[in-house]
């Protein structure tokens, strides 16, 4: 691939950019010869990786300067305040209940087997299956335990959403209220188990496309799945 | 790239817990470098509490998205300072009226405070910034004052050739030799 690319040109750029000495639209030129180059090519990975590498470096040349007082807890307050939060959604994914681990095994095997949206976890008491509705091709099942805010989503034949996207499942607490936001998720070949956070209640469950990688706050969408409880 | 030390090692472990949600390690990668991300960012802002909410913005950006660190492009640190950099340097390009005020004042001073246990142990850091200078040293003269006026005090390409009376491309072609002489002296020696 590299034999066809200007890799002169490129590296030119990806230097400058480095220490951050492009114009704005410089920048704009550099990313689209690296995707028109292909973001497969080594070679460019490697001058970006080398000269990033590179720029940190010069900036170990200036002495540390000490933080204010309090900066790092204000840094872990602002952390914990950020809903919603894929942290929240991975947290919930290693530390909590055992039933998640469990769900998203057989999810995943569902996944596999074809079956999304029946019987995913048969041998776990309490846990209920919710499949949405769709606008769009595809499977979307959301498994949870009434009471608790921890969730499993799994999906199956779902269209890509599209560069720089993501899918977002929101949840409803109670009639009327406003959607809120319970994690986002971009499927592989189709396919996703995600864990989800959706409140210890809610009537209403959907999903819609939003900017990635973070999602929306709100839905800036109509719903492409849709589900009532 | 392959890891370059234990530091790197120990780096990628902790980013890998902050994935997991794990407040300790973000602490710690806070800890270890939030003195250096913003000494870096100062140094462009010159406003010691932009800088910090610079460093802060790109932690909580690690917090909420972990996966934006790749390990296959490289060590957490460089990532880090990069992402600060970068940061910086768009906060004074969009407020150039705020830097035009800050002009005039003095750099912050170079702190002699004892960066102790928040920063990489103090030892390697002194043995890595005394590389990064003789690597820098060795540069020709008109190389490392274009890339110091780019990196330390953010200007592009063209306001350097218009404030050193330069044609763009003698810059370009400066800042791309002395880029490709510090990775030759800085990374070969690690590889």
């Amino acid at each position: 691939m590299s034999s066809r690319l200007p890799h002169d040109e490129l590296e030119t750029l990806i230097v400058a950019d480095a220490v951050g000495g492009l114009e704005d639209a410089e920048q704009e030129r550099l990313a689209r010869l690296m995707a028109s180059h292909g973001p497969d090519c080594a070679e460019c990975r490697r001058l970006v990786t080398e000269y990033t590498e590179v720029a940190g470096q010069i900036g170990l040349l200036l002495e540390p300067e000490p933080l204010s007082a309090g900066a790092e807890d204000a840094l872990v307050t602002a952390a914990r305040a950020q809903e919603p939060s894929e942290i929240e959604a991975r947290r919930g994914w290693r530390a909590a209940r055992p039933w998640i681990a469990v769900v998203a095994v057989a999810a995943a095997v569902a996944i596999v087997a074809g079956v999304v949206g029946y019987a995913l976890a048969p041998n776990q008491p309490g846990l209920r299956t919710i499949t949405l509705q769709g606008t769009v091709p595809g499977r979307v099942s959301l498994i949870y335990q009434p009471g608790q805010s921890d969730a499993v989503l799994v999906a199956a034949g779902l269209p890509d959403p599209g560069e720089g996207t993501v899918y977002e499942l929101w949840y409803q607490p109670s009639a009327g209220a406003r959607m809120r936001p319970a994690g986002v998720f971009t499927p592989t070949d189709g396919s996703a188990v995600a864990p989800a956070r959706v409140g210890s209640s809610f009537v209403v469950v959907a999903v819609t496309i939003e900017p990635g990688p973070d999602g929306s706050p709100q839905p800036t969408s109509n719903p492409i799945f849709s589900a009532s409880v | 790239m392959a890891v370059h030390s234990l530091e790197d090692a120990r780096d990628r472990d902790l980013v890998r817990r902050v994935a997991d949600g794990d407040e300790d390690a973000f602490r710690t990668l806070f800890r270890r470098y939030g003195p250096v991300a913003k000494a870096v960012a100062a140094r462009l802002v010159r406003q010691g509490f932009m800088a910090e909410e610079i460093v802060q913005e790109a932690f909580l950006s690690l917090w909420r998205a972990p996966a934006a660190y790749r390990e296959e492009l490289g060590t957490f640190r460089a990532w880090l300072l990069s992402t600060v950099h970068h940061r910086a340097v768009d906060s004074i390009r969009r407020e150039e009226a705020q830097r035009r005020r800050a002009a005039d004042a003095p750099p912050d001073p170079v702190t002699e405070v004892d960066a102790g246990e928040v920063v990489i142990d103090r030892l390697q850091a002194q043995e890595t910034r005394g590389q990064i200078r003789r690597a820098m040293a060795e540069l020709p003269p008109a190389q490392r004052q274009i890339l110091e006026m780019m990196y330390f005090d953010g200007k592009t390409q063209s306001v350097i050739a218009g404030e050193l009376g330069l044609p763009l491309g003698t810059v370009k072609s400066r800042t791309l030799l002395g880029m490709r002489r510090l990775r030759a002296s800085l990374l070969e020696e690690v590889q």
